[in-house]
């Protein structure tokens, strides 16, 4: 069973801060290959902000297993400064009630073998929490880029998403923008009320 | 004609949609894929991705499914999961025919169009 921790860098304890960042070099950097530009052992970037918001998943060692970041985007997000040719021209949103959703990673806690069920129940928990941070920050909408497989897994669970264009190639793999409705359908989908 | 609203959906109907040409973009295959399906009790041998995009429109219209073989030199199936896009399909009147719908038709579409041919295949 995963625990859930949300808030700003402020809210986080100065230790689940810095195991966040840890967890993030070791996803994103090491076992994804991202190129990013952030000091060895330890991913941030530009975005992470005082006024970032953060969903951290951990277990009862509070070992970090999993992840997200929100960003409003009336200020700048990664997708509208880093990323815009994944657009394709579409106006990229300016709004306080819509947010980006980035840095989303889950994977099993140490020491821990989980069914597939269980890994997906894990998956669909983070999202909740996403979804629930977001809207208490008055989100309507979350817009995010993601691998192909990731978006076909949510339309899966239910949400009610859609792409925004044609997937294209980041570091050679295809990745989309696409829309999550915070909506009554993914709010069903998830089990929020 | 097409309408790019601030959803960011192409709406047009179902007879403007079947005059846009469309162009195999990608396709690859996918090993958790292979995995999921079998947890779902298909015996798949391969399985993947297969996007489509239209020559016309920016952003173009994009058409996305997955697919799997049963047998390496089989004909590809379409696999569950269904058609992502950002295509809303319009009634005459106008008014959106809604995701599923939209989703319904594309199936049908496709079921009529020759994409089995641009699936890789595994030796």
């Amino acid at each position: 069973m995963l625990s859930m921790v949300t808030g700003t860098v402020k809210d986080l304890k100065p230790a689940m801060a810095q195991a966040l960042s840890v967890y993030r070099y070791n996803i994103f950097v090491e076992k994804m290959g991202w190129p990013l530009e952030c000091q060895e052992g330890n991913e941030q970037d530009a975005f992470d902000r005082e006024d970032t918001l953060y969903v951290v998943a951990h277990d009862n060692n509070n070992d970090v297993c999993g992840c997200a970041r929100l960003l409003p985007t009336h200020k700048p997000y990664l997708l509208g400064e880093v990323f815009p040719e994944l657009m394709e021209g579409a106006a990229l949103p300016h709004s306080s009630d819509i947010w980006e959703l980035s840095r989303f990673a889950l994977s099993t806690p140490k020491n821990k073998v989980l069914t597939a069920a269980q890994s997906w129940q894990n998956n669909i928990a983070l999202m909740s929490k996403v979804i629930e941070t977001a809207s208490a920050r008055g989100a309507r909408r979350l817009i995010a880029f993601s691998g192909v497989a990731n978006e076909r897994l949510l339309k899966r669970a239910g949400l009610n998403i859609h792409r925004i264009s044609k997937p294209h190639l980041i570091d050679e793999k295809p990745v989309v923008a696409f829309w999550i409705e915070i909506d009554n359908q993914t709010r069903s989908a998830l089990g929020l009320h | 004609m097409s309408l790019l609203a601030p959803d960011h959906f192409i709406r047009m109907s179902y007879k403007e949609f079947s005059n846009v040409a469309f162009y195999q973009y990608m396709a690859w295959m996918d090993t958790d894929l292979v995995e999921e399906l079998h947890s779902l009790g298909i015996e798949a041998v391969s399985a993947g991705f297969c996007e489509w995009a239209s020559t016309t429109h920016l952003p173009s219209i994009s058409i996305g499914w997955t697919w799997f073989r049963q047998s390496s030199i089989g004909s590809p199936y379409l696999a569950p999961g269904g058609i992502s896009t950002n295509l809303m399909l319009r009634c005459a009147t106008g008014y959106d025919l809604g995701p599923r719908a939209t989703e319904e038709l594309l199936i049908s579409w496709l079921s009529r169009q020759n994409w089995q041919s641009g699936i890789p295949i595994t030796l």
